[in-house]
């Protein structure tokens, strides 16, 4: 028959009008290009080469523009990809349709309206009953803490391992741009184009270099300079490492001071307080918040107050038993899965506020799921005393 | 492991694509390979409606715009995945693209209503 | 004076001697030497008085001038009556003024004269007070004369309906004055001194003064305009302190209102008792009393109802007085339990009707429906409990009338023979009065009897006599009452025997020998000897017996074994020689049985039950025999069928099947039902599916042999169960087809098959004849009665003729002719077109549509 010399030759329009006045159609009703579909030779190839991929906007927009989409994390994992901005989960979906895919089709707005009729023969690149389907995600950022946590940094001696921004990239699944601001936001030490941790009795170390240093110098603690701290205690410590926690802990106060117009800094007291927090709860998991706060406030520097809002992420306190308790507890020790989060952070304590929540539930939030529906799903809304509370789902 | 996909030239728009969608399946009678394959003939009425002819089917249709446009990646044979791999290692300028986005395809022709059989020899025969 | 008759009237000159001879013919006679009315002389003592006066009046106008003595008035007296000017009148109603004579004729009419001597008394100026020819002006006497016309045809009309009650003229006006005459002599003493007057009555006087109470309550509707006058029987009633008294009795009680039409609550008297008390005659005094003309009705006799209704509505619905005669009927409805329920139904549609406005009762009038009644009814009956006269007796004033006393009886006995001169003493008329039990019409039967003979009656006349003793008749249910019970002792007299001079004791009944004549008595006096057996034989064992032995119960089934072959021989040979010893049952049962205990016989059913069954059972039997296959019946009579065959048919006939489908049978099951559906065919038996009382389906036998064998409530144990039941059911009923078809075809050579299909048919063969089995089959056999042809299958012949050649058939018969197979011409007819439309690839649409599979992707799968 004809489908043979496909390609080749174009069917008669007799033929194909025939067929049409078979159907019953009005030739007259009918556009003048007719366009017969055959499928290609190579068909079958093409349909395990190519891949469709359901993509929004801004992933079109970022191909248009010549970047390039990324698709990271380990075989195993389940697949991302990645915009320079933005990760997506990468799902296959099935449809019972078959999807004829071709190079080439007139569709009904482009066809002349008037003129001879003709045929114009088309080809079908492939059939598929998949496509992948892109979903906005928020960044996969446990595998970074996991990694630099391993082997954090404890002195010349003990260096750990670093990770280069490559590497890096390699094995989390998240876009470049969201790395280097994770990276940022965990205080990853970058010395020598690797990223490291620092351990936190080094860091407390370190810290506690600087504070002796401005008490050796008589400073209060809103008039530290950072070039002469740096330079004296580089002699102890790698002058990055020293330069790091320098910059975690302390901040510009936005004067100058008098003599040199050098920037004048002051303590972070939030991080400042989260160091000692971390030293104090690093022993043990538990604490009497009685003692916890009082030990805690005597161990921070003059000028820096403590509160129970700084151990957000690192702590949570438990009221619900008595005396109260402090309970160390950081995110990254959770489950992945949403359920086993769960039943983990309400296995510490039944109730919790939403601000309890929120920093061991923030990676499991996308744009199409919310904090909101990720508690409404999980637990159960309960108010005490005026204040919601989410209990466990299931609770008794 | 870093998978990367980018248009084959960079920079300029893909071209589009169409795509048909039916809602059945094309079968070859006889159970051959369907490469190279009639399908039948798509003609559009006046009014814009796509119709598609198959075998002793008539299908009418309708010409949607995709709600997300679809992109067509193609796997490239020429790149093994090892040698993508140990480029992205070697150096930290990326590394030949393991897919080529080759099209995008934003409007599609679905066909989803039952098809009416074309009755052959009927008029004539009687 | 509105007179207003035609001028044209005719002239009447001779009134006087017109009005003479009408009171010469009634024998109203009255002058002064003449005795006063002594009919009511008891009660009208101050009216003596008055009538002396009303003579001394009445001579006085007779000294008028004749031509303004009469002055006929009709109606109501409008007359002034001044003194000087009296008129003389013959009305129907009561004269406003001035003395006057009630005349109360025996048939209850009445009329008051104005009374005046007859004889021209003072004759001192006969002619000359007629002064002046014509004392009054033509027309007037014209008038006048018209008017006495008028009043002559009433007269003579109602002489007319005087001659018709010629027999009770001797003494309607005069029934105290008692006449030797030869006449009377002949006339029965019965009729003679049947009572005409209130006074005569001997019935209860509560009684009497009721029913006339309520007949008087009808005065205000049947004389409706005679109310503003004062009735003089009212006034006569007055010294008996009106009718309080007797208002308060028990016995029955008079409503005195009237409803709307005037009428009394109480439409209907019922008047009952037993007979002889002189209910009839109450009724027709009493009606007569109070000024009604007495239509009597039997009820018993005009026993359909349209008769009864033409004889109701003439009677109350007729003007009854036609000029002449204005009394009101008064309908008296004699036997009214024999009259047909309709009837008394229709009474009390009549009665009952017209309680509304006037109007609605003419609309009731053009319906056809009852017409309201405004005359009193005064039914009589023996039995007021008799079903019919329910409705009747709801409404009415139902008076239960007391036997009349012996002693009230006798006091009138002997008035009647002092009058007769028969000569007797108080103590052989009470004897007389007991022995008949009150009956007036037998005493005064056998007083006249006395008197044709001899002149005195005794004691021992009286009861040596058998006086009242004939016409005594008993019911059964009393019969049996007497003999199931001892008498009680009764009052003892004192008889003194004036033939012997000696004086002895009646019995008091209860000696033996007067216990045997009683009974023998009675039992005669009833009559009906074998129905009498049978509510002995019925009865007897619930008396309770004394007789340990029972003894006396042996010896009662031997006397009625004995009035058993009386009786027989008596209807066998009519020799009626044997009739008076059927007595003597009773008598020996009372012997045997009588108790002191009232014992209450039950009417006898048994034997009309047992004979009903009987019939139904023969006929169950002949309908069972006539059907039975002739190999069968030929060795059946009917006794050893029913004494040897039926009972054991109807256990062999049981078959031991499990209650399964009939393909899941065991041979020996098989073999089983096979036996018993030959048994059954044979015997004619099957089993019908019937509704019990209680809505179940139960297969029974038909005909249904059980009854017949089986007595009362038992039933044999072993019954076959529903399912069974059904199963041999159906299976008779394919037997019995298959047999017809047999004897069908048996004369054909298709005689071989017989085998196949005695053979139990298989279930799909069964499917396959109840198509045809719906339509009736050609000739039947002619062994089958007409009615009791069954719906049979076609022959399977016709069914083997299209085996052997299998044809298929289309829905109207036709055999379908197999086409030949034809290629569809598609490819080779249109290769113009058809070709291009065959293409190797096709469509295969797919109904549905999924897109909701999702899975996760690796990040190897994409590598």
């Amino acid at each position: 028959m004809e489908a043979q010399n496909t390609g080749s030759s174009i069917r008669p329009i007799q033929d194909v009008d025939a067929i049409a006045e078979k159907a019953k159609l009005q030739l007259e009703d009918l556009l003048p290009k007719a366009q017969t579909l055959y499928f290609s030779d190579d068909c079958l190839a093409n349909a395990s080469q190519l891949t469709l991929v359901e993509a929004d906007a801004h992933v079109i927009d970022h191909v248009c523009k010549g970047g390039s989409l990324v698709i990271r994390g380990e075989p195993s994992d389940s697949a991302v990809l990645c915009t320079a901005e933005k990760t997506y989960s990468v799902r296959e979906a099935e449809t019972s349709n078959s999807l004829l895919l071709l190079q080439s089709l007139t569709g009904p707005n482009e066809i002349e309206k008037e003129g001879p009729r003709h045929v114009t023969d088309r080809q079908v690149a492939g059939t598929f009953y998949t496509y992948l389907e892109l979903r906005e995600c928020q960044p996969r950022l446990r595998r970074l803490h996991r990694l630099l946590s391993a082997d954090p940094y404890r002195g010349r001696l003990h260096p750990g391992t670093g990770y280069s921004a490559a590497r890096l990239a390699e094995a989390v699944q998240a876009s470049r741009e969201q790395l280097e601001t994770a990276l940022r936001e965990s205080h990853a030490l970058l010395m020598d184009g690797e990223y490291r941790f620092l351990e936190c009795e080094y860091e407390f170390h370190v810290f506690s270099l600087i504070t002796k240093f401005i008490d050796e110098n008589s400073w209060s603690s809103v008039e530290v300079r950072r070039s002469l701290t740096l330079e004296t205690l580089s002699e102890l410590e790698p002058a990055a490492v020293v330069a790091h926690c320098f910059d975690k802990h302390m901040k510009p106060i936005g004067e100058t001071a008098a003599d040199g117009g050098e920037p004048l800094y002051t303590f972070c007291e939030d991080q400042v307080a989260r160091l000692f927090a971390r030293l104090l709860l690093q022993p043990m998991k538990t604490f009497n918040l009685a003692d916890f706060t009082a030990s805690w406030q005597q161990s921070v520097p003059d000028g820096v107050t403590t509160s129970v809002d700084q151990l957000r992420g690192l702590a949570v306190v438990n009221s619900e038993v008595s005396p109260q308790v402090v309970v160390r507890l950081a995110p990254t020790d959770l489950p992945d899965d949403a359920p086993e989060r769960f039943a983990a952070l309400f296995a510490v304590k039944q109730h919790w506020t939403a601000d309890e929540l929120h920093p061991y539930l923030e990676d499991l939030t996308s744009p199409s799921v919310k904090m909101g529906s990720l508690l409404a799903k999980n637990t159960r809304l309960t108010t005490k005393a005026g204040v919601k509370m989410y209990g466990p789902k299931h609770a008794h | 492991m870093q998978i990367f996909a980018k248009l084959p030239d960079g920079g300029t728009e893909p071209p589009s694509w169409a795509l048909v969608e039916l809602q059945g399946d094309l079968e070859s009678r006889s159970a051959t390979s369907l490469a190279g394959q009639l399908i039948g003939d798509l003609h559009f009425t006046r009014q814009g409606a796509p119709v598609l002819i198959v075998g002793h089917h008539i299908l009418w249709g309708k010409v949607t715009a995709l709600e997300k446009p679809l992109l067509v990646m193609r796997k490239r044979d020429d790149l093994t995945p090892a040698a993508a791999e140990s480029d992205a290692m070697e150096t930290d300028a990326e590394p030949e693209s393991r897919y080529h986005v080759q099209a995008i395809v934003r409007n599609k022709i679905l066909f989803k209503s039952r098809p009416k059989p074309i009755i052959a020899n009927v008029p004539k025969k009687i | 004076m509105d007179y207003d008759y035609p001028p044209d009237a005719p002239d009447y000159d001779d009134l006087e001697d017109l009005l003479d001879e009408l009171e010469q013919e009634k024998q109203l006679v009255i002058d002064d030497t003449a005795p006063k009315r002594t009919k009511l002389s008891a009660k009208r003592t101050p009216d003596d008085e008055h009538y002396d006066d009303l003579m001394e009046r009445i001579r006085a106008s007779r000294a008028l001038p004749k031509a303004e003595q009469f002055s006929v008035v009709n109606g109501v007296e409008r007359i002034p009556a001044p003194a000087a000017k009296r008129t003389v009148e013959i009305s129907s109603r009561v004269p406003l003024t001035g003395a006057f004579q009630k005349l109360t004729f025996s048939d209850g009419s009445r009329y008051f004269l104005t009374v005046r001597s007859r004889q021209p008394q003072p004759l001192a100026n006969p002619v000359s007070s007629r002064t002046s020819l014509l004392s009054r002006p033509l027309q007037e006497l014209k008038d006048e004369a018209q008017r006495l016309e008028e009043r002559r045809q009433r007269l003579l009309q109602e002489r007319a309906v005087l001659q018709k009650l010629a027999s009770w003229d001797t003494d309607a006006a005069d029934s105290g004055v008692e006449s030797e005459d030869e006449t009377e002599r002949s006339s029965l003493w019965v009729q003679r001194f049947q009572p005409r007057t209130y006074v005569e009555l001997l019935s209860d006087e509560t009684i009497n003064r009721g029913l006339l109470h309520w007949l008087r309550l009808w005065d205000k509707a049947v004389f409706g305009r005679d109310v503003i006058i004062k009735p003089p029987k009212e006034e006569k009633k007055k010294p008996d302190g009106k009718f309080k008294p007797f208002v308060r009795k028990p016995a029955f009680e008079i409503v005195e209102e009237l409803d709307s039409t005037n009428r009394p609550k109480q439409k209907v008297a019922l008047l009952c008792g037993p007979p002889g008390l002189g209910k009839t005659t109450l009724a027709h005094v009493l009606a007569r009393h109070a000024g009604y003309s007495v239509l009597e009705m039997n009820a018993s006799d005009d026993r359909s109802v349209t008769a009864f209704r033409t004889a109701l509505e003439s009677a109350t619905q007729m003007r009854p007085m036609l000029g002449a005669d204005p009394r009101p009927n008064c309908l008296v409805i004699d036997e009214i339990d024999g009259a047909p329920a309709p009837a008394i139904n229709h009474l009390v549609a009549a009665l009952s009707a017209g309680s509304g406005d006037t109007s609605s009762n003419k609309k009731k009038k053009k319906k056809e429906g009852p017409a309201p009644i405004h005359r009193p009814v005064i039914c009589i009956c023996n039995d007021p409990y008799v079903p019919a006269l329910r409705p009747l007796r709801q409404m009415a004033l139902v008076m239960t009338f007391p036997p009349t006393t012996s002693e009230r009886l006798a006091s009138r006995l002997a008035d009647i023979c002092r009058r007769n001169g028969l000569k007797t003493d108080l103590g052989a008329l009470l004897s007389l009065c007991e022995k008949t039990r009150n009956d007036i019409r037998s005493c005064l039967g056998f007083l006249q009897f006395v008197r044709s003979r001899q002149e005195r009656l005794t004691l021992d006349q009286v009861q040596s006599s058998t006086v009242g003793q004939k016409d005594h008749h008993k019911s059964l249910f009393a019969a049996w009452q007497e003999i199931f019970n001892m008498p009680r002792p009764q009052r003892k007299h004192l008889v003194v025997s004036e033939t012997d001079g000696s004086s002895r004791l009646s019995g008091d009944g209860t000696s033996l020998s007067e216990r045997f004549n009683n009974i023998v008595s009675v039992v005669i006096s009833c009559g009906e000897h074998e129905k009498l057996a049978q509510g002995l034989f019925e009865n007897y064992l619930n008396v309770k017996i004394k007789d340990s032995t029972l003894q006396s119960v042996a010896l009662g089934v031997d006397w009625l074994c004995f009035g058993d072959e009386l009786n027989a021989e008596l209807q066998h040979s009519q020799n009626y020689v044997l009739l008076p010893y059927q007595s003597y049952t009773g008598v020996a049962f009372h012997l045997l049985f009588a108790t002191l205990q009232k014992t209450r016989p039950a009417f006898p059913q048994a034997d009309s039950e047992t004979r009903q069954r009987h019939s139904k059972l023969n006929n169950l039997l002949a309908s069972m025999i006539s059907e039975m296959s002739p190999r069968t019946r030929c060795f059946n009579g009917r006794g050893s069928l029913v004494k040897d065959v039926l009972p054991y048919l109807l256990q062999v006939a049981v078959p031991n099947l499990r209650p399964v489908s009939s393909q899941l049978h065991t041979p020996r099951e098989e073999e089983e039902l096979r036996r018993v559906l030959h048994l059954m065919v044979a015997y004619n038996l099957t089993y019908r599916q019937q509704r019990d009382a209680e809505g179940q389906y139960q297969y029974l036998l038909e005909p249904n042999m059980e009854e017949l064998v089986y007595f009362g409530e038992e039933r044999p144990q072993r019954s076959a169960p529903y399912t069974v039941k059904q199963l041999i059911a159906r299976e008779i009923e394919l037997e019995k087809m298959r047999r017809a078809e047999a004897a069908l075809v048996g004369t054909d050579d298709r005689r071989g098959r017989g085998a196949r299909e005695t053979a139990p048919p298989p279930a799909p063969e069964r499917a396959e004849t109840g198509a045809p089995a719906a339509e009736p089959t050609g000739p039947a056999p002619a062994a089958v009665p007409n009615h009791l042809r069954q719906l049979q299958a076609k022959p399977l012949a016709e069914r083997a003729v299209a085996d052997d050649n299998v044809l298929p058939r289309d829905f109207f018969g036709r055999v379908i002719q197999p086409k030949p197979q034809k290629e569809t011409p598609a490819d080779d007819e249109a290769p113009d077109s058809g070709h291009l439309l065959r293409t190797d690839v096709w469509y295969h649409f797919k109904e549905g549509y999924n897109n909701a599979v999702r899975r996760t992707v690796r990040v190897q799968d994409l590598a």
